[in-house]
């Protein structure tokens, strides 16, 4: 990150390269497999660049980047919700997730056995912050204190919501879960 | 802690990167920039023309007026301008007189172009002071 600060664009494509994956994971976490993800991927790197010099060696730069990454997820989601598709329902007070448009049923989801499918759906059933805090813990193993600097939220606010977030999972995957077993 | 919901949790893949992203943030990087880079030199020689036009002509200008032109509108006197241009022949015949004097205006030998344009300049003048007597006289 040191050369990149300097400039040298040949470092942020390797750094590019590591990180991809990343972020692609994150954003598909986060806005659902139908979402823009290659998109807000490719403006997250363009701000990493852009700010190269704003990073402190002392942090993280996953943490870094991710803070940049989830801060245009949320722009985008915020962005969705303005501008409904024609004939989308709304629904007050309710997080319709993208995927729901265009992705089945769980029931059909679980009876093909696709769960990784089906965790994509109900993550999508979660409020977009505690779907963040979920995947900052479970997949990429951030501590509170790195949610926390991710998202601006207190640690206590961030195992509050990641408390939350859980079981509300569990609930709205409870009545599929036992299709797991059969 | 595992159960059932870390174990589903677990079974979401990592994400697939579409080949040749990274690439795609280079360009999207690295050479759009480069346009506008282009654009800006572009942009700056054009204003840099129009400045340098303006001041020619401003420059034209001044010296027009520092001559002691006349107002566009002034009407055109011909006797007037007959005078004005045996004053100007006897003062171009004075200072050719001193040139020679200091041997300012060369030789055949030493510059033929020089020469030729002097020569030029000298029969162009005996032709215009014979063209503003006839009309002086007029």
């Amino acid at each position: 990150m040191v050369d990149i600060a300097k400039g040298d664009q040949h470092a942020f494509q390797l750094l590019v390269e590591n990180y991809q994956a990343m972020v692609f994971g994150l954003l598909r976490r986060i806005l659902g497999p139908h979402g823009a993800i290659e998109d807000v991927a490719q403006e997250a790197f363009v701000r990493v660049w852009k700010n190269r010099e704003k990073y402190r060696a002392q942090g993280k730069f996953s943490t870094f980047l991710y803070r940049i990454t989830y801060n245009l997820a949320l722009n985008r989601i915020r962005d969705e919700k303005r501008k409904p598709l024609p004939g989308m329902p709304k629904f007050d007070g309710i997080e319709i997730a993208q995927q729901d448009l265009c992705s089945d049923t769980p029931e059909e989801i679980a009876s093909r056995g696709d769960w990784a499918g089906l965790i994509s759906w109900g993550l999508g059933r979660l409020p977009h912050n505690q779907r963040a805090v979920l995947v900052f813990q479970h997949y990429d193993g951030f501590s509170m204190e790195e949610i926390s600097s991710v998202t601006g939220l207190s640690s206590a606010a961030v195992k509050s919501m990641l408390h939350r977030a859980r079981t509300n999972l569990r609930e709205i995957l409870q009545p599929y879960k036992d299709s797991e077993n059969d | 802690m595992t159960d059932w919901l870390d174990k589903m949790l677990d079974s979401d893949a990592p994400a697939e990167v579409p080949e040749g992203f990274a690439e795609s943030v280079m360009s999207e990087l690295f050479s759009a920039p480069q346009i506008a880079v282009e654009q800006t030199h572009s942009m700056s020689f054009m204003k840099a023309s129009g400045f340098a036009a303006a001041a020619a002509l401003m420059l034209a200008v001044g010296i027009w007026i520092g001559q002691g032109s006349r107002p566009m509108s002034a009407p055109i006197d011909v006797q007037r301008d007959a005078e004005m241009a045996a004053v100007n022949i006897d003062s171009i015949y004075a200072n050719h007189e001193m040139l020679d004097f200091f041997d300012l205006l060369e030789d055949d030998a030493t510059a033929g172009t020089s020469q030729t344009s002097t020569s030029a300049t000298l029969q162009d003048v005996d032709f215009a002071l014979k063209i503003l007597t006839t009309e002086g006289e007029k």
